[in-house]
C-alpha cells in the first residue's frame, strides 16, 4: 500500500490517531535508533523502552502542537533526536553510578542544536498521574474512553456496540472520566 | 487539578466539543473569551485538556507494543522479500516518493539477492543435557536453534553484562542478529571476535562479516572479508560479486 505523503494529510492522520499512519512511522523508525543504543553500551530490550518513549514524547508534541513538523523526514529526524537525548541521559546516570566507564559517553555526542528543550519530554507530572491512573481504571471504562478519545469511534457506533442509547452513552463516558479525574487526584 | 472543582455533564461536553475542535467558530470564540476571563474555567479546561491527552498516551502504549510485535513478526517469518506485481504508474509513484520523503524502499537489490543467496544461518553448537557450566548461555543457544533468533538475543545480551569479551557469544549474538537482517548490529558484534585469530570460529565470523557488510551495501568492505575467508563460499561468493 502507498502511503500517501502529502506532509499535511499526515499530521491529519497522527493526530486522529490513525493505526495506519502511526504504525508506519514506528516500524520505519525503529531499527535505526536500535542501531544507535547498541552501539552504545545498550540492549535490544532498552532499545525498545527508549524508542518507545520517544515514540510517545513525539506524537504528544505533534498533538499539542509544540512540534510542527514539514515533511515525514522532519517527524523522523525529531525522534531520532528525542531518542538520542533520552539515551544520553540514561548512559550519564550510568556512568554517575559507576556502572559504565566514563570514557565510553565519548562515542556519543550531543550537538548544541540536538540538546535543546524541543527535544526533551513533555515533564508534565500531571500527565503521568492521568496515564497511571488510566491504566487502573476498570475495563468498561477504559475500553470505552479508549474507544471514544484513543480510535475516534463515534457515539453511535459505541452505542450500538454497547447496546445501550446514545444519551445512556454519552452519561457513561462523563461518569468513567469523573473517575479517572477522581483516581488522579487520589494518586497526586 | 482543584479537588473541589467538578464540573456538570454539560458543562464537561461544551468543554469536551471545544477541545475536540467540534465547535462552530462562534462558538469556539465564546470559549475562548471565558478562557480569558474566568479563571475557574481555565482551569478545567486545561485539567479535560490532560485528561484526554493523558488517556490517548496510555492508549498508544498498547498499540506500540503491537505494532513492534508485529515488527519482529514480519521479520522472522519472512527473511526474503515478496515480489508484487506492480503497475508501472505505481513504480513511478514510488520513485517520486523515494525522492520526496528521502528513505529508502525495498527493492531487489544485487547485494540483497547475493545475501539471500549465500546465507545460511549459522547452525548452532550442540546443547546437550550433560551440559552444566554456563546453563544460561546453553539456554540461549536452545532458543536460537529454534529460530527465536529475537529472543536468544535478548537471553544472550543479558550475559554480556558480565563477559563483554566472550567471542563464542559474540559471534553468536552477531550471527543471530544478521538472521534477523540486522546487519549493523552482526557488524559490530562480529568484529570483535576477529581480534582474536585462536577462535574456533574464525572463518564463519569473517565470512559472515563479508555477507553482513554486503547487506549494509559496503561492498568494498565485503570483498575484503570474503577474501580474508577461507571457505568455499567465500570464494563462490567472490566470482559473483566481481562480475
Amino acid at each position: 500500500m502507498l502511503k500517501n505523503l502529502d506532509i499535511n494529510s499526515l499530521l491529519i492522520a497522527i493526530k486522529q490517531n490513525d493505526n495506519a499512519a502511526l504504525k508506519h512511522l514506528y516500524q520505519n523508525n525503529f531499527r535505526k535508533i536500535e542501531v544507535l543504543i547498541l552501539k552504545n553500551s545498550g540492549t535490544t530490550e532498552m532499545a525498545k523502552d527508549i524508542y518507545q518513549e520517544a515514540f510517545l514524547v513525539t506524537w504528544q508534541k505533534i498533538k499539542s502542537e509544540a512540534f510542527v513538523p514539514t515533511s515525514e523526514s522532519n517527524i523522523n529526524g525529531f525522534l531520532y533526536t528525542v531518542a538520542k537525548n533520552k539515551w544520553m541521559d540514561v548512559l550519564r546516570s550510568k556512568a554517575h553510578k559507576n556502572t559504565l566507564q566514563m570514557s565510553q559517553l565519548d562515542q556519543l555526542q550531543l550537538s548544541q542544536e540536538e540538546s535543546i528543550e524541543d527535544y526533551k519530554s513533555l515533564n508534565d507530572e500531571r500527565l503521568e498521574l492521568v496515564m497511571r491512573a488510566f491504566a487502573t481504571l476498570g475495563e468498561e471504562c477504559k475500553a470505552l474512553l479508549k474507544k471514544f478519545y484513543f480510535e475516534k469511534q463515534s457515539m453511535k457506533v459505541i452505542a450500538s456496540e454497547l447496546t445501550m442509547d446514545a444519551a445512556s452513552t454519552r452519561n457513561k463516558k462523563y461518569r468513567c472520566m469523573q473517575k479517572l479525574r477522581d483516581i488522579t487526584l487520589n494518586n497526586s | 487539578m482543584n479537588k473541589n472543582l467538578n464540573i456538570s455533564q454539560e458543562e464537561f461536553e461544551l468543554i469536551e466539543n471545544y477541545l475536540l475542535g467540534n465547535l462552530e467558530s462562534s462558538e469556539q470564540q465564546t470559549i475562548e473569551q471565558r478562557i480569558q476571563e474566568e479563571s475557574t474555567f481555565k482551569n478545567s479546561v486545561e485539567e479535560l485538556r490532560t485528561l484526554i491527552l493523558g488517556l490517548e498516551s496510555e492508549s498508544l502504549k498498547s498499540s506500540m507494543n503491537t505494532f513492534h510485535d508485529e515488527m519482529d513478526k514480519n521479520e522472522n517469518e519472512a527473511p526474503k522479500k515478496a515480489l508484487i506485481p506492480i503497475k508501472w504508474y505505481q513504480l513511478m509513484a514510488a520513485a517520486l516518493i523515494v525522492i520526496a520523503a528521502g528513505s529508502f524502499w525495498l527493492t531487489e537489490d544485487r547485494n540483497d539477492v547475493l545475501f539471500d543467496k549465500y546465507f545460511t544461518p549459522d547452525p548452532g553448537l550442540p546443547t546437550t543435557m550433560s551440559t552444566t557450566d554456563n546453563y544460561e548461555f546453553y539456554k540461549g543457544m536452545v532458543t536460537y536453534k529454534q529460530g527465536n533468533y529475537k529472543e536468544a538475543i535478548e537471553q544472550w545480551e543479558k550475559l554480556l553484562v558480565s563477559e563483554t569479551k566472550n567471542d563464542t557469544l559474540n559471534y553468536f549474538l552477531g550471527a543471530a542478529n544478521l538472521a534477523r537482517n540486522n546487519e549493523a548490529a552482526a557488524i559490530d558484534y562480529l568484529n570483535k571476535v576477529l581480534a582474536n585469530d585462536q577462535f574456533a570460529f574464525g572463518e564463519e565470523a569473517t565470512f559472515y562479516l563479508g555477507l553482513a557488510y554486503l547487506k549494509a551495501k559496503d561492498k568494498e568492505t565485503a570483498i575484503k572479508y570474503f577474501k580474508q575467508s577461507d571457505n568455499k563460499k567465500s570464494s563462490l561468493i567472490l566470482k559473483e560479486i566481481e562480475n
